[in-house]
């Protein structure tokens, strides 16, 4: 992959109206082309990123030098091995700091302690839509502040009894100055913290802080400093990723087993890798791709991976953060996990089932709320829908939730949230000097919410709210939360006609006609693919992704969309193992 | 100042074929004034409310010229009023064909961008500004004289609702060129670490010895700080280059909190000292207005906290800039507790409908005594002959102006200014006819030495908020 690409990557971004900078791929175009008709900016945009940023596919293995460019070789002087024939690397990255959400979840796994309070003392992650984006953690004084009192207050709660400490040292100190004992948590500590085992030189610095414990007469004082320099040190703060050179391939680098293993967890589980992990490394059984497909077939059962496939559809979907009291919050977040694990996991049905499933999972809260009979007995169980108005995700709380102002759905914002979210196609800002705060004066004198939105079907508006709001509108008959209304809130006399559109796909009335709509659609599928990949690469897509890209596609196209069967596909084809260096950039947090 | 030696500096300098520069470690911790403090200082500060300026009727002062009448919004002011000069009829202009720094039809969170950096906002609701804002305009020139190059504090908490949302209002531009942003810190108690571990009053007064345990945590946690910086050299030599250059921050702010925890300083003037630590910062509620979710983490304790700290480091010396954002945009804050109501409901929300215009007003009116308050502090501390006041130029801008009781405008706002900087004009009431509200941050930088008259698209002073 010559370097002038990356050039014209960051041309891209530099042209880019928004942080959002996805072409409308593949499956996008026919959108995109309707959008073009209609005069939607943004599209435009996009059609002449295209144009910039050819999505012409790499042949894989085989990469043109460009005469020259200075390799950014991380290890000089080791030997390159040549990328095996068949692997198609992953697109260029950065190295990652982890997440709030990721430190958390590290924290918690090393010192059994729950920090999630405490971590509001870090910067907030940028939720664009995945909160895991290098680009945008510029670090700063707050940041290393923050570091520094979450990893005291860390070590404090995992050392506050004397039953925890020592169940965590793993040794009982014979006195304060005890090396030995605090050697053996040096090199455990270390080994789960970093990823890696300790250097012998590494673990004699540590110890460096035995004489400390030893002046305050209080061995478990070294401990904590202990903890609180590896929590904070760069390679637990970050996921570094050095490597060693690859044959023909300048920019790119094969990771070690460590780094691997640390890549695969921090994919799979958003947290620092376990010890039956470091564990198969250590073996050398994760360095083989029997092994390596046996591990991430462990890491994805567990509940941990679990977890994670349902926190990437919450950020891509941003039902991450919903807005409702906090028992409803946890309802809904019940209900579409419950959907999403089934549909994932249990059932290993095809991803699109999400959007087509008869049934929901509801306890005597939620059920009221959409309608359906409550279960007799408390807890949540599986209720099938009594007609086929309603079907899968978009039917639920946690998606209707979404798109919401001034206390009321807003078709706009809905029909931006399907284009955008579920068919990446980038809708441009109003223009500027154009007031979205109200809602747009009404026509004819009347306030009924399809009227007051025909402001929009004229003049400047129209490019693009006529692509958006009748989406919204096909969704109008539900709620905020969900419930089923056939008029506007407070205004009997507007009945809703529930009826949308979606550009070239389709009309329709409802979420389970959306969602047939859109499953009908190849559009959703690659935008899963574009998703799938900007969650794993840490960005948005790019042009050098293409090979990536297309490989992932065709995981899941064999798989039929059996998202966990394609992930591992996927991630037992080598891609894995090897980095592209993604140039520096930085963005600014929204 | 006593500063450590930069042992390792030579080894950065030294490390054949990855030459790790400082690019503006001497700028982050700068060589103290506590030796040269012949020379006054003179300091900035911004204060930004997310909530509108009052409407007229409750805060344009019926007086024009010196001894203005104080309406509703501005009674906090109280006595300092003769300090505060308020600027009435500014105008924000939205963006379009011919118009510059305008804020856009998306009112929240795009009015951030032109009232603190100049730079128009693409209707994007993205709060954070676009361009380097007028406090670190100011830093670059102040920075290389004082122990911090500038403080950032919040007091908001967190915005509550959107919780995504940076709250941030001061945007640099990093010596490689890139606009970065510098988070405000939210918790008085690490702004407080911060400010004062390492530091020295000039005067000895009783009570301030470390208490024992408290001098072996610092040492504690210098010798840990130590480590992770060292550390962090050696992974940073083993990185490529552009690995490396997205570490480099991070290792140089490790650096600027090494140093500062490694020196002394001593501060500058009779009147500094060093405050007492706070305790645990104050919790958060949270409460339902309707469906939505307000919160409020005593705010109003929190931003007497932040105020002393600046007073106390503008006092010292160890920093000659400041911003301090009361609160977001759009402000998602419980009004109940703040404003001692009856009912839940938060800052935004009063404005439209969910309180009374007095209330409303009421709301702004707790960011101008918190301003006031810094602005009292400031005028009784002794500086020379006169006060810190007397050395300082100070600004409050707010999200927006009120337009009939429609809040969502750039039209009829007003900032308040305080501070003697420069020759500025205190304690009069100064109608703009329609200029940009950075026409009176230009006027309050050029108070503490900017030498153009240009904040991003904007440009001109206004000759008449000098004496």
């Amino acid at each position: 992959m010559p370097i002038r690409r990356f050039a014209a990557r960051s041309e891209w971004r530099a042209l880019a109206p928004s942080r959002q900078r996805f072409g409308c791929s593949i499956g996008g175009v026919l959108i995109a082309a309707s959008l073009l008709g209609a005069g939607c900016a943004s599209t435009q945009d996009n059609a002449k990123h295209r144009s910039q940023v050819p999505d012409v596919p790499t042949t894989p293995g085989v990469s043109p030098t460009t005469p020259g460019t200075v390799a950014p070789t991380q290890g000089p002087g080791q030997p390159a091995i040549p990328l095996p024939v068949g692997v198609v690397p992953l697109g260029p990255t950065s190295i990652a700091r982890q997440s709030r959400a990721e430190y958390v979840a590290s924290v918690q796994s090393l010192l059994g302690v729950d920090m999630t309070a405490e971590v509001e003392a870090l910067p907030r992650d940028a939720f664009v839509p995945f909160d895991n984006e290098p680009s945008f953690q510029a670090p700063s004084s707050a940041l290393i502040q923050g570091l520094g009192l979450v990893a005291r207050q860390a070590a404090d709660k995992a050392l506050a009894t004397p039953a925890q400490r020592l169940a965590l040292v793993g040794c009982t100190p014979v006195g304060p100055a005890d090396e030995a004992c605090f050697r053996s948590f040096v090199e455990k500590f270390g080994r789960r913290a970093l990823h890696r085992p300790l250097s012998a030189a590494e673990v004699t610095d540590f110890v460096s802080f035995l004489p400390t414990a030893q002046q305050a007469n209080d061995f478990f004082v070294g401990i904590s400093m202990l903890i609180q320099a590896m929590l904070q040190d760069l390679e637990f703060v970050y996921r570094t990723e050095i490597g060693s050179p690859v044959a023909g391939m300048p920019e790119a680098v094969s990771l070690t087993d460590w780094e691997l293993g640390a890549r695969l967890s921090y994919l799979l589980w958003g947290e620092t890798p376990d010890d039956t992990l470091l564990t198969n490394v250590e073996t050398g059984a994760l360095g083989t791709a029997g092994g390596f497909l046996t591990e991430a077939t462990r890491l994805l059962a567990d509940p941990r991976g679990v977890a994670r496939i349902n926190r990437f559809h919450s950020l891509w979907l941003g039902y991450e953060e919903l807005p409702h009291l906090p028992a409803l919050n946890t309802a809904y977040r019940t209900e579409t996990d419950a959907l999403v694990t089934r549909v994932v996991f249990e059932k290993g049905a095809p991803w699109f089932d999400l959007f087509t499933s008869p049934e929901t999972y509801v306890d005597q809260e939620l059920a009221p709320i959409y309608g359906l009979p409550a279960p007799a007995a408390p807890g949540f169980s599986w209720v099938t829908y009594p007609d086929a108005t309603r079907a899968g995700i978009l039917s639920q709380g946690a998606l209707l939730s979404s798109g919401a102002k001034n206390g009321d759905s807003s078709p706009t914002l809905r029909g931006k949230f399907i284009l955008e979210r579920l068919l990446c196609t980038h809708v441009a800002p109003p223009p500027p000097g154009v007031s979205t705060e109200v809602p747009a004066v009404g026509m004819g004198g009347t306030t009924c919410k399809s009227d007051r939105y025909m402001a929009h079907a004229t003049g400047t508006c129209a490019g693009c709210h006529s692509q958006m709001d009748p989406i919204g509108f096909g969704l109008e008959n539900y709620d905020t939360q969900g419930s089923f209304r056939t008029t506007d809130p407070g205004k009997p006399e507007c009945t809703i006609a529930g009826t949308g559109q979606l550009p070239s796909l389709g009309t329709f009335k409802g979420p389970a006609e959306l969602g047939q709509l859109l499953v009908k659609s190849d559009q959703l599928g690659q935008c899963l693919t574009d998703h799938i990949m900007q969650f794993a690469v840490q960005r948005p897509k790019s042009a050098e992704d293409a090979p990536a890209l297309a490989a992932l596609r065709k995981n899941l196209d064999s798989t039929q969309f059996s998202l966990r069967e394609a992930l591992l596909a996927w991630l037992g084809s080598g891609s894995f193992r090897y980095r592209t260096i993604e140039p520096y950039t930085m963005q600014v947090m929204p | 100042m006593k500063t450590k030696a930069l042992s390792r500096r030579s080894v950065l300098l030294g490390s054949a074929g990855a030459v790790i520069a400082l690019p503006w470690l001497e700028a982050m911790v700068g060589k103290g004034a506590g030796a040269q403090a012949a020379v006054v200082p003179k300091r900035f500060f911004v204060g930004w409310g997310g909530v509108t300026c009052a409407r007229g009727e409750f805060s344009t002062p019926t007086v024009i010229g010196p001894n203005y009448d104080l309406k509703r919004t501005l009674l906090p002011l109280g006595a300092t009023k003769d300090d505060v000069t308020i600027i009435t009829d500014l105008r924000l202009p939205p963006n379009g064909p011919g118009s510059y720094g305008g804020g856009s039809g998306s009112f929240h969170n795009c009015t951030n961008s032109p009232l603190l950096a100049g730079i128009s906002n693409p209707n994007d609701g993205n709060p954070t500004p676009k361009g380097v804002t007028s406090d670190q305009v100011v830093a670059d020139l102040t920075a290389a004289n004082s122990r911090f190059r500038s403080l950032e504090y919040r007091v908001q908490l967190r915005n509550y609702r959107e919780n995504a949302k940076a709250g941030t209002m001061s945007m640099r531009k990093t010596a490689q060129g890139s606009l970065q942003p510098n988070p405000p810190q939210p918790s008085p108690m690490l702004a407080y670490d911060s400010l004062f571990t390492g530091f020295t009053p000039p005067t000895a007064m009783p009570g301030m010895m470390r208490d024992p345990a408290e001098q072996a945590r610092l040492l504690r946690d210098e010798s840990v700080l130590d480590k992770v910086s060292q550390r962090s050299l050696l992974l940073l030599n083993r990185l490529g280059d552009a690995d490396r250059k997205r570490m480099q921050r991070h290792y140089d702010e490790i650096r600027a909190l090494e140093l500062r925890i490694s020196s002394t300083f001593q501060g500058a003037t009779l009147s500094c000292s060093a405050l007492p630590r706070p305790g645990a910062d104050p919790t958060t509620s949270e409460a339902y207005y309707g469906d939505r979710v307000v919160g409020y983490s005593n705010e109003r304790e929190r931003a007497k906290l932040l105020n002393s700290l600046i007073h106390m480091a503008f006092t010292c010396d160890l920093t000659r800039t400041s911003t301090l954002l009361m609160t977001y945009a759009q402000c998602c804050m419980d009004a109940q507790p703040l404003l001692k109501m009856e009912k839940v409901v938060d800052l935004h929300e009063l404005g439209h409908g969910g309180g009374t215009p007095e209330q409303t007003s009421d709301a702004t009116g707790w960011h101008v005594e918190v301003f006031a308050e810094l602005v009292t502090l400031l005028k009784n501390t002794p500086e020379g002959t006169g006060s810190v006041l007397d050395n300082t130029a100070m600004v409050l801008l707010f999200e927006g102006g009120d337009d009939n009781g429609e809040p969502h405008t750039g039209d009829n706002m007003w900032m308040l200014m305080a501070g003697g900087a420069g020759g500025l004009k205190r304690g009069h009431h100064v109608p703009a006819n329609k200029k940009h509200p950075l026409n009176v941050t230009i006027s309050a930088m050029q108070a503490v030495g900017l030498q153009t008259d240009t904040l991003g698209e904007i440009s001109g002073r206004m000759p008449e908020l000098f004496v």
